[in-house]
């Protein structure tokens, strides 16, 4: 038989189960290079695009445009031009799929897991992938988890360890915040979070309210790298409807309104992202930490400016309505700023492969 | 996240719910089951093992199986509730109701009121209601109307194991007596439902679908079948709506009337007696709140007015079948006529 060989449903970050075939960028017949776009998959969280891993051609489409398919399920046959229509026939026939989570996080090819740690009373998730001697900490933002970085460190860890922390009040970490739940109490409890792991000192980037965190970690010099994407920094604009609008809303409609600020294309947020944010709003002692969070957001962004207190990079989305891109002047000397276009206020899931590319430029450069 | 059953969200409710507040108590006919026997202590957990292992971790004080009598179970229940106890009493099959209606309707309902605002009525009466399962016309029936008729009960129908867990949590933590209503249909349907408590408001619907066509409002287990319903009718590009309020009362009026303004076509789907029920109400609420939406007659698609019939064969033709939802929803849109 030819060389022929499976793509699949890809299994992007461990919550993702199965995925829709939002359109197929490439047609039967098409030669493909390794990196190409192949297909848009619609996730859990928002679009996202599947690349090639390998150079071919594209010989057979399996799954149709708009069908879902569990993660592993066969989505296309590739091979070299010129098989034959029975070796591909055959091919898809004895396809057997490999499954995917079946013994949960252990099974899990990519060594994925979540872990939980206990840290000053607190126990806290996160979830891991990837191995290496450099470990990338991630920091998502308010009302965020650790799956906002499932695109970034599908990327990141076939290079780097990487773990992706839920802080307190969010994702699958205890929903009581450390201390008074001010940014000091929050940076403390993640300095103990490295120590007890003993991960540092580890590339640090954060997201929005997880990027003030960062931040605030970095300046105790402990991090090797600092990455910033759309950080809530002191004396920055911060759109502050948004944070009463998201703890306010109820129902799917209103809350996909909300959540669509979010983002530059008004489309791509998921109706399972819309029905997961609703569900992470009634778990116990959530509604009590957003509400503490958000105040502290909000006196973040009233205080005098201050640019990050070591050497940064700064990603924003060119289309950000929350926090609206600065200047590089309001970040000082020791910033490179860098704008994504086509990118709102989520570009770790908007333009996560452009982000990654971003965030491991300034881990080779720190080192 | 873990797939649980409903039988397995509720069990989880109430074993939080003891955990976090040593007021909270289940009592009922084998609830822990095995009490003076030589046998196995937590041998039954419920007639179908819902309260499984609770007396186990929780004691018998506090998990009390009781005699075969409802009475007894409800009046017990509503004077623990008035004295800051929060007890959640098991009606096994909602058809029992009879014996016990007064404890019900005129004690635990009114106390708020005969007291003048002063007294508290915490109690959470769980019963299985429904048919499907060849039980005859004594086991079989789904009462919620009954209970929706009176003031001062709230009434929670969880069509899925994920409400079921957060609408039961909601029900042990509010200061009213709560009726809380199980599907047999339902015990073994899973769902994606959280290791950590959480809970869902009264009174407020889930868009289980959404689309422009046709609003479909279904409680309980109908919802399942409507939303089957809807699938196939989205493969002929036919858009439904389908609301489930999931508590009858409080309704979620608003998105009933906001989504009746938009598709300007309802059809209620009820697995009660059509008379003077839920699809009668929501009909009523439509026409004199959002008539000039409406741009075809509202359908309603209910059991006849009859007993729950046993044969298998009639107890399906009773049912508000996937064939007679589609029907009707095709009706409203002036596609054909629904087979009766």
């Amino acid at each position: 038989m030819a060389d022929l060989s499976a793509l699949t449903m890809p299994k992007w970050g461990l919550s993702m189960e199965e995925g829709t075939l939002a359109s197929w960028r490439l047609a039967e017949g098409d030669p493909v290079e390794k990196g190409a776009e192949i297909a848009d998959i619609e996730t859990s969280k928002l679009l996202n695009t599947l690349e090639a891993k390998q150079s071919g051609t594209l010989l057979r489409l399996v799954a149709v445009e708009g069908e879902t398919l569990p993660c592993g399920a066969l989505i296309a046959v590739m091979g070299e031009d010129g098989a034959k229509a029975e070796d591909i026939e055959a091919f898809i026939n004895s396809f057997q799929p490999i499954e995917p989570g079946a013994e949960e996080a252990s099974a899990d090819p990519a060594g994925r897991a979540y872990r939980n740690a206990v840290v000053d009373g607190l126990t806290l998730r996160f979830a891991e992938a990837g191995a290496g001697t450099e470990t990338v900490l991630l920091l998502h933002g308010y009302g965020g988890d650790s799956d906002n970085w499932m695109f970034v460190t599908e990327d990141l860890a076939s290079d780097y360890r990487t773990i992706a922390l839920d802080l307190p009040g969010h994702g699958g970490s205890d929903k009581t915040l450390p201390g008074s739940g001010s940014l000091e109490d929050m940076a403390a409890l993640v300095l103990s979070f490295i120590e007890a792991e003993e991960i540092g000192p580890v590339h640090l980037v954060g997201h929005s309210f997880g990027g003030a965190v960062a931040e605030r970690v970095a300046a105790t010099g402990t991090a090797r790298s600092l990455t910033l994407i759309a950080p809530l920094l002191p004396g920055l604009a911060l759109d502050r409807t948004y944070i009463a609008d998201f703890a306010a809303a109820k129902r799917k409609r209103e809350l996909r309104d909300v959540l669509t600020r979010l983002v530059a294309d008004p489309d791509a947020v998921s109706r399972d992202m819309v029905e997961d944010v609703l569900r992470y709003k009634r778990l116990d002692g959530v509604a009590a930490a957003l509400e503490r969070l958000g105040a502290v957001a909000a006196e973040i962004a009233q205080e005098t400016p201050r640019p990050p207190a070591t050497r940064a990079l700064a990603v924003w989305g060119e289309a950000d309505r929350i926090i609206p891109p600065p200047g590089a002047e309001a970040l000082g000397e020791q910033t490179d700023l860098r704008i994504i276009a086509g990118a709102g206020h989520l570009p770790h899931l908007e333009a996560a492969r452009e982000l990654a590319r971003l965030i491991r430029g300034n881990i080779v450069g720190a080192q | 996240m873990p797939r649980k059953t409903y039988r397995q969200a509720i069990n989880e409710a109430l074993d939080s719910e003891m955990a976090r507040d040593e007021n909270v108590i289940v009592i009922g006919e084998d609830v822990a089951g095995g009490a003076g026997g030589s046998g196995e202590d937590d041998a039954y957990g419920g007639v179908l093992g819902v309260t499984k292992g609770l007396v186990g971790k929780y004691g018998r004080a506090r998990v009390i199986d009781t005699p075969i009598t409802e009475s007894a179970i409800m009046g017990a229940a509503a004077g623990a509730a008035s004295t800051g106890l929060r007890p959640v009493a098991e009606l096994m099959f909602v058809d029992f109701l009879g014996v016990c209606f007064d404890q019900i309707f005129n004690q635990a309902a009114k106390f708020r009121y005969m007291f003048g605002g002063k007294a508290k009525t915490p109690l959470v009466i769980r019963s299985m209601i429904g048919a499907g399962m060849s039980a005859a016309a004594q086991h079989s029936q789904a009462l919620h109307p009954i209970f929706t008729h009176i003031p001062g009960l709230k009434v929670v129908m969880p069509s899925n194991a994920y409400d079921a867990k957060g609408l039961l949590i909601q029900a042990i933590r509010d200061d009213d007596p709560v009726i809380f209503l199980e599907h047999k249909a339902l015990y073994e349907t899973q769902e994606e439902v959280p290791d950590e408590p959480y809970t869902i408001p009264f009174g407020e619907a889930e868009f289980v679908t959404e689309g422009d066509d046709v609003t479909v409002v279904a409680f309980s287990a109908m919802v399942q079948r409507c939303k089957a319903a809807a699938d196939e009718l989205d493969k002929h590009g036919i858009e439904v709506e389908l609301i489930d309020p999931r508590t009858t009362s409080p309704l979620d009026e608003e998105a009933i009337l906001e989504s009746v303004e938009r598709t300007g076509r309802l059809v209620v789907v009820d697995e009660g007696s059509p008379r003077c029920g839920m699809a009668a109400d929501i009909a009523a609420l439509v026409a004199s709140k959002g008539f000039a939406h409406l741009k075809a007659p509202v359908a309603l698609v209910t059991p006849p007015h009859t007993p729950v019939p046993f044969a298998p064969n009639l107890e399906a033709a009773y049912l508000p079948s996937i064939e007679r939802i589609t029907a009707a929803v095709r009706a409203t849109l002036g596609e054909a006529v629904p087979a009766e």
